[in-house]
């Protein structure tokens, strides 16, 4: 009877795990850019 | 109509209610959000062992703390409303919507207040694991505490699992199951967490994009909305799947308030989806039927039909089908809905009168009457709509519930965008040379308040007149108190929210100049 809303409860951590996983493998894949140094950027005043 | 009843009272016992919500709704959304976020972030530090994530992690857990602090001081104020401002509501319900309530007090006051102490003041004197299992509970914790709030006003948009007990007057929970897993309660629970999780994603964004365009702390913050853009696009695909099966428990058990949002007055098969709308300024009589409901509109064929039915030429009921009554579609007039409902009061008067007097038989037989099934389908299923005196006041505000619909699904949409051009441009390692992009990210920020709260608009007006569908209206839940008396507890409300909102924007703001502290003071990387 409770199934579906079951399911659907299920689905929140899943979306909490896939986002954790698909973070560390972005970080891990894209690091040397995220770590590159800027050329001196203008600041805003 | 409820004899001697203040109107004045009642709308501002709803103006409070609705300062309070709306207030406390500032706060919630980024505690839900960020509390995953840096969980997210303190679990890449605890797995790499690079300071750097640490770094980060504390940063926004700064962030956190001041919000966290403020929101629960506003959400204090609402639960002693229920019993202030809302006690015939409380006395009526308090049975089954105490339950999720008093859970939700264990789960805030024990479960969040302990981890979050070690979450603030653990660094260095627990180990790594302990902490990050410390954060991942306050984060939990928070939700939890949101699905137990959410399943009570789910029960309040489709009250199951209980019946009514004529002794005491008052519904009584007969499956505590039946509550919890309601489509209606499951539904909203996972719509506002997951647009909660885009809002706090959109302010991670938007705090960040202030530091590339000053020049500072680079790396924090591409790592950060990284982190960031990842999550909110995930949350708001997901919001918007979890906003369609929500719509679908709408148009099922709220047919009106899913009428109104649509903006829809005459009902009709394979109805199509206003995608955009300027709604008629004269509409405002649902009984005249010339009257032009949009001045302007963009439709979708068919598209309605499919959203609330999953059937493209499926019959969706109008406002006027549901005031007047449509017989090929099986629809039940306003008019004898108000004659059940009248019916299944005076059959509950007459019972107690009987009690009252002494005359056990007669009281026996119509306590009987009113527990039978028939009686419980066809009449007291309506019991509410005995104190309607005007079907008209059964429509909420149409322009209010569709323009906070539109408003919110549209925002939805470019948020989703917003992800997507945040992730590409950081991952290309060129988002500090779009300083247009980097402007609009700092002024997303207020859109995403501005979904957040048009999304409980539509929610709260979209369902009015009822504190609970079909069988309470908002004006028999109030406490008979001075109107006056509410109206100064509502400016006092004004202006102590005002001050916690300005203290809470100075705050974090002083925090974000500071920025992200190294081990030896701020960082400039």
């Amino acid at each position: 009877m409770y199934w579906n809303s079951i399911l659907w409860f299920l689905s929140w951590p899943a979306l909490i795990v896939a986002s954790y996983h698909l973070v560390k493998y972005t970080i891990k894949k894209y690091e040397p850019i995220l770590e590159k140094p800027v050329k001196k950027a203008t600041p805003e005043k | 109509m409820i004899e001697g009843l203040d109107l004045a009272l009642v709308n501002w016992s709803r103006a409070q209610f609705a300062l309070t919500a709306m207030y406390h709704w500032i706060f919630v959304p980024l505690t839900l959000g960020l509390g995953i976020i840096i969980a997210i972030m303190e679990t890449l530090y605890v797995k790499t062992g690079n300071p750097e994530w640490k770094r980060i992690t504390k940063f926004w857990m700064t962030m956190f703390g001041i919000n966290f602090a403020i929101g629960v001081a506003t959400g204090i104020i609402l639960e002693f409303e229920f019993g202030t401002n809302w006690s015939n509501y409380s006395w009526f319900v308090g049975d089954i919507f105490g339950a999720p309530l008093a859970i939700e007090g264990i789960l805030a006051f024990f479960m969040e207040s302990t981890f979050i102490a070690i979450m603030f003041f653990g660094w260095n004197k627990v180990s790594k694991k302990f902490h990050l299992t410390a954060t991942w509970l306050t984060a939990i914790g928070a939700n939890l505490s949101a699905l137990w709030i959410l399943v009570a006003n789910g029960w309040m948009q489709k009250p199951v699992g209980m019946v009514f007990n004529p002794e005491t007057a008052r519904m009584e929970m007969t499956s505590f199951w039946d509550v919890l897993f309601s489509p209606m309660a499951v539904h909203k629970f996972l719509h506002t967490t997951s647009s909660s999780f885009v809002l706090a994603a959109i302010f991670v964004i938007g705090v960040s994009a202030w530091f590339i365009l000053k020049g500072r702390d680079i790396v924090f913050a591409r790592k950060s909305i990284v982190v960031a853009a990842i999550f909110g696009f995930l949350a708001s695909i997901y919001t918007v799947a979890t906003g369609d099966s929500s719509a679908r428990s709408v148009a099922h058990d709220q047919p009106m308030k899913f009428a109104a949002f649509e903006g829809l007055y005459n009902g009709s098969e394979g109805a199509g989806l206003v995608a955009l709308g300027l709604i008629s300024s004269s509409e405002t009589d649902p009984s005249n039927e010339n009257l032009k409901d949009f001045t302007l509109k963009i439709e979708i064929p068919n598209i309605l039909s499919y959203m609330a039915f999953m059937d493209w030429d499926a019959f969706v009921p109008g406002i006027n089908d549901l005031i007047r009554g449509n017989e090929k579609y099986g629809i039940m007039s306003a008019t004898e809905k108000i004659s059940r409902g009248k019916l299944a009061i005076e059959k509950l008067k007459a019972f107690k009168e009987a009690k009252k007097a002494g005359m056990v038989a007669q009281a026996d037989s119509l306590k009987t009457e009113i527990m039978s099934p028939d009686f419980q389908k066809n009449y007291f299923s309506y019991f509410g709509y005995g104190y309607i005196s005007d079907p008209h006041t059964l429509v909420p505000s149409v322009p209010l519930s569709f323009y906070s619909f539109h408003i919110m699904v549209v925002l939805g949409m470019y948020f989703i965008l917003f992800f997507l051009m945040a992730l590409l441009y950081t991952l290309k390692g060129k988002i500090h040379k779009h300083r247009l992009f980097l402007k609009a990210a700092i002024w997303t920020i207020p859109l995403a308040y501005l979904a957040s709260q048009a999304g409980w608009v539509v929610a709260e007006v979209g369902r009015q007149p009822w504190v609970i569908q079909d069988l309470m209206p908002t004006m028999a839940a109030v406490t008979k108190i001075s109107a006056g008396a509410v109206q100064v507890t509502f400016w006092l409300f004004a202006i102590i929210f005002t001050t916690l909102l300005i203290a809470e924007i100075k705050i974090m703001m002083r925090q974000i100049k500071i920025g992200p502290k190294s081990e030896g003071g701020p960082s400039h990387v």
